[in-house]
């Protein structure tokens, strides 16, 4: 079974230059473009790991993650947080929430290949 | 006659006199009103530039103003540009970097060559952002320094080992020279790391093959003088005041991966501006360069005047209570004696981090004034909220206390004097006056074994203390009163309590069965010590406790003896 990667960004390029690179590497990808639509994709299937960027219209990150954590049904799926620089702010926030790592762009899209792997192994 | 023509030769002088003071009146009258205009024209000159000078004033108060504006829009222009141009460059990077690595399918060769070199000037305008963004908060004033005690050497060691690597792979060899006895200085680490690490891979970027870098100190009088040299290619005499600039880059012969940002040395510049001291290059071309900066040797005493100074200040305008507290520790010198360097520091650090978390929730403000001193400013709004605090930190300085008790450190809290908004303009009597309460506050002596004694009768409490401390072995803490004792016990969390039991307003079953309210202390190990007899349905009660009885009178061996039998299991 193919694990199944919720990205959640609202740069469509980003989006897929991801998407493009993880399919590669044997995940399913699922996406959305902001957090409302992040809600909705997970209440539709759960993922084994979300990508979470924090700044977005709608619902941002960790509005979307703070729900996710408090919810039994969803609270368990690990989330790692995509940031920019200067938000270390909310990466503490974040960490509070009960998220399981951050990365901060721009970034090597191999580090983050390496935290997704760490973070499913 | 004689006198008549006398006479008349002195009427003559005299008229002639007359006519000449005349004149003289005149020209004085003269004389007079020409001053009295000089003034009228000079006063109303007066008026007229003081008026001008107001004018000049205000406008120059605009325009400083205006420059302010024009300064933060500017700062907040680049951090939200910078952010900005983060975003599209992470898609750019991950365009770049998935073909790179064949997801998008076969690539050749040349290919490859053109979307390395993409990816280098992507790595290089993500380091540009980020100087940019550096930069801009420095200049902006928002960048606060986390100044501590350091050795400064090891900060370079730090920074030295760091770029070793790099170095090793340049084939240049980097040295290190101390011309200081005790190099240390009130800094934030990590800003000064970051100018060594700019100063050396600067070095390192224009020293060829086989090249030398020297890290150096030199102590002067007022300041530490740090140098970085190297046997480069040197920067031209013209060139020599622009490194300095942002976007300059002077003297380079661009090759692959090796063009900087041009900003890292005024990042460096701001960065030493910030920490009071001053940078400059020597350089010529073809020798070599060396990059000199100096760090003012203010000591951590004059430190703590100035911001005590500027607390002070704050504190007078809101009217909010302040409050100067000193810790020490007192056998510095045997401790020191006793424990390696490195146990020493990292004592000094557990202290200090222990002030820390005692005061964090207040605005508050800590210095280390040498290694047996730390000072920490307190500003809360309420008295009674200063108290709290105290209070706190007393407990919060035991409890960390305990945790390395097997390093036997006394620690004495000394508390400063507390003042409302009041003026107070002379901070060296306040420090002073701080300075002396510490004998009469030693908190607890740890390394000895803390005994609370608990007794009405206080000729029982004397005895025993004077008893058990006779051993040189024990600390102990007398009460007469049980509810004190509660108070007492929460704060020392001595190894046994001590106590009678027929006590007015609380007994000694009452007393150990309390002990479960204060956290902590629920099972410290109790001996009942009467001249009556025990009660031992209320022994009973208590037995999940470790308690032992003992009868008076009793000898003070059995008493020891008793004591080492209730050690913690």
């Amino acid at each position: 079974m193919k694990k199944k990667i919720l990205l959640v960004d609202d740069e469509p390029h980003f989006v897929t230059t991801v998407k493009d690179r993880l399919e590669m590497m044997g995940y399913e990808i699922v996406t959305a473009s902001n957090g409302k639509e992040a809600l909705e994709k997970v209440d539709k299937g759960v993922p084994d790991l979300i990508l979470l960027d924090v700044q977005m219209p709608e619902l941002d990150g960790l509005e979307v993650a703070n729900r996710l954590k408090s919810s039994d049904k969803t609270k368990s799926i690990p989330i790692i947080m995509l940031t920019a620089k200067g938000q270390l702010n909310d990466v503490g926030k974040a960490v509070d929430i009960g998220v399981k790592d951050y990365i901060v762009k721009p970034f090597d899209p191999h580090t983050l290949a390496e935290k997704i792997k760490a973070v499913l192994a | 006659m004689k006198t008549k023509e006398k006479l008349i030769e002195e009427l003559e002088f005299l008229k002639r006199q007359n006519k000449s003071s005349e004149l003289k009146q005149k020209n004085l009258k003269k004389q007079l009103k020409k001053l009295k205009d000089d003034l009228a024209a000079q006063t109303w000159g007066v008026t007229k530039t003081n008026e001008a000078i107001k004018v000049l004033y205000k406008e120059l108060e605009k325009k400083n103003e205006e420059l302010k504006k024009i300064d933060q829009l500017k700062s907040d222009f680049i951090s939200t540009v910078s952010h900005e141009l983060r975003t599209p460059l992470t898609s750019i990077k991950n365009v770049v970097v998935n073909m790179l690595d064949g997801i998008t399918g076969e690539i050749n060769e040349k290919q490859k060559d053109y979307l390395h070199m993409a990816n280098d000037e992507i790595v290089r305008l993500a380091h540009i952002i980020d100087g940019l963004l550096d930069i801009s908060k420095i200049e902006s004033g928002k960048v606060e320094l986390d100044k501590t005690l350091v050795d400064i050497t090891a900060v370079v060691n730090r920074a030295v080992a760091l770029l070793e690597p790099e170095a090793d792979k340049k084939k240049v060899k980097i040295n290190t020279f101390y011309d200081a006895d005790k190099p240390y200085v009130l800094v934030d680490s990590n800003k000064i790391t970051r100018v060594f690490n700019n100063l050396i891979g600067n070095s390192l970027k224009f020293t060829p093959e086989g090249g030398k870098i020297t890290v150096g100190l030199k102590d002067r009088e007022k300041d530490l003088e740090i140098f970085v040299q190297d046997t480069g290619i040197g920067i031209a005499l013209e060139d020599k005041k622009k490194v300095f600039e942002k976007f300059i880059q002077v003297g380079r012969t661009p090759g692959a991966g090796e063009k900087g940002t041009g900003l890292g040395l005024p990042i460096c510049k701001e960065l030493v501006k910030l920490h009071g001291g001053d940078i400059w290059v020597e350089s010529e071309l073809g020798k070599g360069t060396k990059f000199i900066f100096t760090l003012p040797k203010k000591s951590e005493f004059d430190y703590l005047k100035e911001t005590l100074k500027s607390k002070v200040e704050q504190v007078t305008d809101s009217g909010e209570s302040l409050m100067l507290v000193f810790i020490d520790i007192i056998n510095l010198d045997e401790l020191k004696k006793k424990l390696s360097n490195e146990t020493f520091s990292q004592l000094y650090t557990v202290v200090r981090d222990m002030l820390f978390s005692g005061l964090r929730s207040a605005k508050d403000f800590i210095i280390p004034i040498d290694e047996g001193r730390i000072a920490g400013i307190l500003i809360t709004k309420e008295k009674d909220e200063a108290l709290k605090i105290i209070d706190r930190l007393k407990s919060a300085v035991y409890r960390k206390l305990f945790l390395i008790r097997n390093l036997e450190v006394d620690v004495a809290i000394s508390l400063g004097m507390t003042i409302y908004g009041q003026q107070i303009d002379n901070v060296d009597k306040m420090i002073e006056e701080a300075g002396k309460g510490h004998e009469k506050l030693t908190l607890s002596v740890i390394g000895k074994r803390e005994i609370v004694v608990v007794d009405d009768e206080t000729e029982f409490l004397k005895l025993v203390k004077s008893n058990l401390e006779a051993a040189d072995e024990f600390k102990v803490y007398t009460y007469s009163k049980a509810a004190e004792a509660l108070e007492g016990i929460a704060q020392i969390r001595p190894e046994v309590i001590i106590t009678d039991i027929k006590m007015p307003e609380m007994n000694g079953y009452e007393l150990v069965g309390r002990l479960y309210e204060y956290e902590g202390c629920g099972d410290i190990p109790v001996i009942f010590v009467t001249a009556y007899s025990f009660d031992e349905k209320k022994l009973e009660l208590l037995k999940s406790k470790r308690i032992t009885t003992l009868n008076k009178p009793f000898k003070i061996e059995e008493l020891i003896d008793k004591i080492n039998s209730m050690k913690k299991r």
